[in-house]
């Protein structure tokens, strides 16, 4: 296996408050204030450039990927992983340390970047393309393919000015869809108009990937990360916690969390134990059969701190993101213990496929806490004429063909 | 693709390498690779400026000939500036033409990050692109409007001016070549400035605004002041407007002033390389 991505020792150093003084004006103000007090307490020691504290967004981080690799990074906001996508797609420079890249390294942050709304469609795809690092040949002979993704041949020759937002994103990804690259880079947040042109372009990314190309992936649901990477890099505060392969680095991130929790000021703090669904229909605690069939999910968490006053909320959420259901429990003097919340539903009529549950604890002052390492709901169906199309599974529904009687 | 499945990965070459210790954020070399891009973008800006005005096209050779009218009236009929054999109009036209393209190249080229901040936060391309692509894009304005200048010496002609045109015209390429190259670079230094300091854009016009005053835009050279030479003789656009006259109507024998054209290479270089190193780290300010 060649490598793709060699990332050695890599470090980027902020600089706070120089972000904020953008004025000649400021700049000479800020001057004088550091410099009059260092001329006046000449000889001693201490820092004349106080205002500038410095800030390791990154901190010695290195790791390589493989062709035909997922990597994925993790890590709590904050953590240092934008800076370093930043640092691998030559957006600025690291301040120690060095990277190698071999091949075309597409990222898909940058949809829609670059787009002039007097320009056409066709013209947008042109300068985006090329922006992205194509040749005006390249993209001739992908442009079909780009228009049919986009499902917008009709409107090719308007400009984009005139287009609706779902419209614009469209076109941007279907350009970002057929860069060809060697190495994607995927960010979580894919917002992409629709949910069935988000699931086709979950799927062209899927197909990225299966084609043998390597992938960085960026996430902070676990179920995906585990679904779709191999190995994974962990960063907290810019430093690397753990780079393995996926399943020993979530194991351990998902252990560790709580007591990382803990430590947060004000929130409360609490740690995922097991569920378990009930129904007539499934052996297995972690699946359902979808019907009409009564459910009961019994979650069992332990609060790790106390929680005066607050609740507890428990969501299903699908592979796009979408919430499809929530409740919730408020909690009132609870002291550190296992509370058993038991969730009874008369029937959960989803399509076949897998969910994830999120369970989040907040207390008065409105600051909360998302409790992870949750295991996905998986919904099966006896039923075959049940199709996968659409989120829900209706039981008891019926279509049928009638006559339309003419005189 | 089948370059990266193939052969082990210590005799393969990066494609690219991000170092802490490189010099430059993007390669020279790739400027040739992101030459599609440059076509594109100035494509269109072209097209851009033609596409936003009710009058399109017309606005850009009715701009210049008009300025020049004003300026014939307030400087020739006013002031009354000689201007030796030659009309105000051509004089006048031939000054001001030049210097609009300086001025929108510096204005331009020193707003590169500030306005494609968003773009360059995002995506990775030789930023020098951008810079490039507008230049060319006045040059070519430029050229249109030199055209309407000819048209209108022409005229002068036929009427019975008669205007004589030198063959050292054929030099006027390499003096575009010069004031571009000034341009970018005093473009790139202040683009590089407004990184950190946004209000610096306004000090900006009032320089460029004194700095025309002293370029010999609306009088020939002979109207200095001796104790005002210094002015001229350091300013390479000074330098440069009365090279260009020069070599169009042979008038006013021009010597090239090697202080002015120390000063661009200069200023060039210092632009060049300020530029590179803001490349390196800006979006960590904006």
């Amino acid at each position: 296996m060649s490598v793709v991505i060699e990332a050695q020792n890599i470090s980027k150093r902020f600089f706070l408050g120089e972000r904020n003084r953008t004025t000649f004006l400021e700049e000479w103000t800020a001057r004088t204030r550091d410099v009059v007090p260092f001329l006046l307490r000449r000889g001693k020691t201490g820092s004349h450039h106080g205002h500038r504290r410095e800030f390791w967004a990154v901190r010695e981080v290195s790791f390589e990927v493989y062709q035909g690799q997922t990597l994925a990074i993790i890590g709590e906001n904050g953590a240092g992983k934008s800076t370093l996508l930043k640092i691998l797609s030559r957006i600025t420079q690291p301040t120690t340390g060095e990277v190698k890249v071999y091949g075309r390294l597409a990222s898909l942050l940058e949809v829609g970047t670059g787009f002039h709304g007097d320009f056409s469609g066709r013209d947008n795809i042109y300068l985006n393309g090329t922006m992205l690092g194509l040749s005006r040949k390249e993209i001739r002979s992908r442009f079909d393919r780009i228009v049919e993704f986009s499902e917008l041949a009709d409107f090719i020759d308007v400009p984009v000015k005139h287009y609706s937002t779902g419209m614009y994103v469209r076109l941007a990804f279907s350009v970002a869809a057929h860069l060809n690259p060697e190495i994607v880079i995927l960010d979580e947040v894919l917002s992409v108009g629709d949910t069935g042109f988000q699931k086709k372009c979950l799927d062209r990314m899927a197909e990225i990937i299966r084609e043998g190309h390597a992938a960085i992936l960026v996430s902070h649901a676990m179920p995906v990360v585990r679904r779709s990477s191999q190995m994974c890099l962990w960063l907290s505060h810019g430093r690397v916690v753990m780079f393995g392969s996926t399943d020993e680095v979530v194991d351990r991130y998902e252990g560790e969390s709580a007591e990382e929790l803990e430590a947060r000021k004000g929130a409360p703090s609490a740690r995922f134990v097991s569920w378990k669904a009930e129904s007539r229909l499934s052996s297995d605690p972690h699946t359902i059969s979808t019907g009409h069939e009564a459910v009961t999910f019994r979650f069992e968490v332990e609060l790790t701190t106390a929680v005066p006053e607050g609740q507890l909320g428990i969501s299903f959420t699908n592979a796009q993101g979408l919430v499809l259901f929530s409740r919730h429990l408020p909690l009132q003097e609870r002291q550190p213990d296992q509370i058993m919340v038991v969730l009874t539903l008369p029937s959960l009529p989803l399509s076949p496929g897998s969910y994830s549950i999120s369970c989040t604890i907040s207390n008065g002052n409105g600051s909360s806490t998302v409790i992870r390492g949750i295991p996905e709901l998986r919904v099966t169906t006896e039923r075959t004429s049940d199709g996968p199309l659409g989120i829900l599974s209706l039981p008891g529904s019926s279509v049928r063909l009638e006559r339309v009687r003419s005189q | 693709m089948s370059s990266v499945a193939s052969s082990p990965s210590s005799l393969r070459k990066p494609t690219y390498v991000v170092s802490a210790k490189a010099w430059l954020l993007s390669r020279p070399v790739d400027l040739w690779t992101y030459r599609d891009l440059f076509f594109l973008l100035t494509k269109r800006d072209l097209l851009a400026t033609y596409k936003q005005t009710v009058l399109g096209p017309l606005w850009f050779f009715v701009q210049p000939v008009f300025a020049s009218l004003v300026f014939s009236v307030v400087f020739g009929l006013i002031v009354r500036v000689s201007t030796g054999s030659l009309p105000f109009l051509v004089f006048f036209m031939t000054g001001f033409i030049t210097w609009s393209l300086f001025f929108n190249c510096v204005n331009q080229v020193s707003q590169t990050f500030l306005i494609n901040r968003h773009i360059f936060q995002k995506i990775y391309f030789p930023r020098m692109i951008v810079p490039l692509s507008q230049i060319t894009v006045n040059v070519l304005n430029f050229a249109a409007q030199f055209g309407v200048l000819l048209f209108i010496i022409g005229f002068y002609n036929l009427a019975g001016t008669h205007i004589e045109l030198s063959y050292r015209m054929i030099f006027i390429p390499l003096i575009l070549l010069c004031l571009t190259t000034f341009a970018l670079g005093l473009g790139c230094l202040i683009a590089s400035w407004t990184v950190r300091f946004r209000d610096l854009n306004m000090l900006v016009g009032y320089g460029l605004q004194l700095l025309m005053y002293a370029s010999c835009v609306f009088f020939p050279e002979s109207i200095v002041p001796a104790n005002l030479r210094w002015l001229v003789d350091l300013n390479p656009m000074a330098m440069l407007i009365l090279a260009l006259r020069s070599c169009l109507f042979g008038v006013e024998h021009y010597v090239l002033s090697l202080p002015a054209l120390l000063v661009l290479v200069v200023i060039a270089i210092v632009g060049l390389w300020s530029f590179a190193r803001t490349e390196r780290n800006f979006t960590d300010t904006v």
